[in-house]
């Protein structure tokens, strides 16, 4: 079997756990609440990226590659946003001044996603190595997507470990294992679909959406452990 | 936003990192206390009034004026909360679950489980999440009488205490929980449909509930016609063989003197000997039974009309008893 199809499949089956996930907590919570909805739709976003991923390991055309590899910054910002609203309704709401600020880059993130998908300018030089279409980005918008990416990430953890520090009983325990379920799986993808890319290693891209898997299974526990 | 109105009835042990133990002893701690919870503020509006404790717990006044706030406030809010002595969170849940039945906002029980040794007191770590589940549940909109503690929403009717401490202090008798708090608040119990609200203000507690059959001297005082007492309830033990000849006496006895007579265990009875004489209740919890009996007494003093209401099915509260374990 030709290893490229071996990553899609890999990546399919990541994709369809996290779906999965997002139906079992669409199914448990109905979607009234709020951070529930969010986290479900991250998972949903997750298995975008998956799929997203999987078939940029397997395209041959240049021109479907390009719109692939576009579509990898706007997939991963849905995670972003669907992950920065859920720690915002997560346990209980967060009222904080420093929130209008990240809003407005939340925004400026999302135009900024929306250039990338509808222009050319990231995904230009593509090039074959390995038998596998590469691409060196576009080192300025790459460099700053990826500065806003950590910027709203680390406030997401500066807002759900707040959270920690101030919580006690089960939901101590809750907010533990989400930090430390979803934290493994950011940083993975962070470095191996970002980093890396950054320092135009592309042979790891297809990594970055397998560690998803330590947010499923945390979230996973956390559904159905009884008592 | 949500409105919520809190009653401070016991169960207030806050522990703060910085302030350490703080409790609501009067209404003008009530400001100070909440400020310690500032989360609370941000997830509703909230009202608030105290219940003096101070007072006989779960005195007959304490419960009139809780029924009282408890019916003036639930059309104006969203939801009550109720703080209350985690010792006696059971009975006042089931007193509530039977005078306040079918709410159509959510009441909910919960408070801090404080223990006091000899030396020193320990907090509830656990109870500023618990009182933040509970805003939450309000949220949720499940109009019922619950009990939140731990990861358990229970009803009433089903609730044990399994333990002094941890996380979970309370258990449901037969597993069923209204919800549970894993990932989100996942409701259990989608199928309830509630009947109309019906709210209930007289209720009677002039009966007694033994865990063995007493003594003959005593039973023929609590027996004497001039007492208050209008019925008697004796648990029986597991594996405990009761003379039914005695047990019949005893009725007799208390036929005469116009008082009740309760035969209950909660694994429920292979053979009903006393179909028409002793009453026999089973399959239900011993503080559901208080709170139904307190509930009837308050409607009917009609011995064939408590029979039929304590045998009836009115509320849920009978439970298959296949997981009761000591």
């Amino acid at each position: 079997m030709n290893i490229q199809w071996l990553k899609f499949g890999i990546l399919i089956i990541v994709g369809l756990i996290n779906l999965t996930i997002g139906i079992v907590i669409f199914t448990k919570y109905g979607g009234g609440e709020k951070s529930t909805k969010y986290f479900g739709l991250l998972c949903v976003s997750t298995l975008l990226w998956s799929i997203n991923i999987g078939l940029i390991a397997v395209v041959k055309n240049n021109s479907i590659y390009k719109t692939l590899g576009n579509l990898t910054y706007t997939t991963g910002a849905l995670i972003l946003i669907n992950f920065f609203i859920f720690s915002i309704y997560f346990l209980h709401t967060t009222k904080n001044k420093s929130l209008i600020l990240f809003k407005i880059l939340i925004i400026i993130f999302s135009i900024l996603t929306l250039y990338i998908l509808f222009t050319n300018i990231m995904v230009s030089k593509i090039y074959t190595k390995n038998n596998q279409i590469s691409y060196t980005p576009n080192a300025i918008l790459h460099l700053l997507y990826g500065i806003l990416f950590l910027i709203i990430l680390l406030y997401a953890y500066y807002i759900l470990i707040k959270k920690y520090i101030n919580s006690q009983g089960i939901n101590k325990k809750r907010i533990s294992i989400v930090v430390l379920g979803t934290a493994i799986s950011f940083i993975l993808g962070f470095y191996f679909d970002w980093y890396l890319i950054h320092i135009n290693v592309f042979k790891f891209f297809w990594l970055g959406p397998i560690f998803t898997i330590t947010m499923n299974f945390s979230i996973a526990y956390l559904l159905f452990k009884k008592n | 936003m949500k409105k919520v109105f809190l009653i401070f009835y016991g169960g207030t042990g806050l522990y703060d990192k910085k302030a350490g133990l703080k409790f609501v002893e009067k209404y003008e701690d009530i400001y100070d206390w909440l400020k310690l919870i500032p989360e609370l503020s941000i997830m509703a509006e909230i009202d608030y009034t105290i219940i003096d404790k101070n007072k006989d717990l779960l005195s007959r006044e304490n419960i009139a004026e809780l029924l009282k706030t408890i019916s003036e406030n639930l059309s104006k809010y969203d939801g009550i909360i109720i703080l209350h002595e985690v010792d006696s969170i059971p009975m006042l849940a089931n007193t509530i679950f039977w005078q306040i039945q079918a709410p159509e906002k959510p009441i909910i029980i919960t408070g801090a489980n404080t223990i006091e040794k000899q030396t020193h007191i320990i907090p509830d770590l656990s109870f500023k999440a618990n009182l933040i589940n509970a805003f939450q549940l309000v949220e949720s909109k499940v109009a019922r009488v619950s009990v939140i503690y731990g990861s358990r929403i229970i009803c009433p009717s089903r609730l044990k205490r399994v333990g002094l401490s941890g996380l979970n202090i309370f258990d449901s008798v037969n597993k069923q929980y209204i919800a549970r708090i894993d990932f989100g608040l996942s409701i259990e119990d989608k199928t309830y449909k509630a009947k109309e609200s019906e709210y209930y203000f007289k209720f009677d507690r002039d009966f007694v509930f033994f865990k063995t059959i007493p003594g003959v001297k005593l039973l023929e005082k609590l027996l004497e016609k001039n007492n208050e007492i209008h019925a008697i309830i004796f648990e029986a033990w597991k594996n405990q063989i009761t003379e039914r000849s005695k047990l019949i006496d005893l009725y007799k006895l208390g036929q005469k003197n116009n008082k009740i007579i309760i035969f209950y265990n909660q694994i429920g009875f292979a053979k009903d000997f006393f179909k028409h004489t002793i009453i026999t209740i089973s399959n239900i919890t011993p503080e559901c039974l208080s709170a139904k009996l307190s509930w009837i007494l308050g409607q009917t003093k009609n011995k064939s009309q408590i029979r039929e209401m304590l045998k009836k099915e009115i509320m849920d509260e009978f439970f298959v008893n296949e997981i009761i374990k000591d």
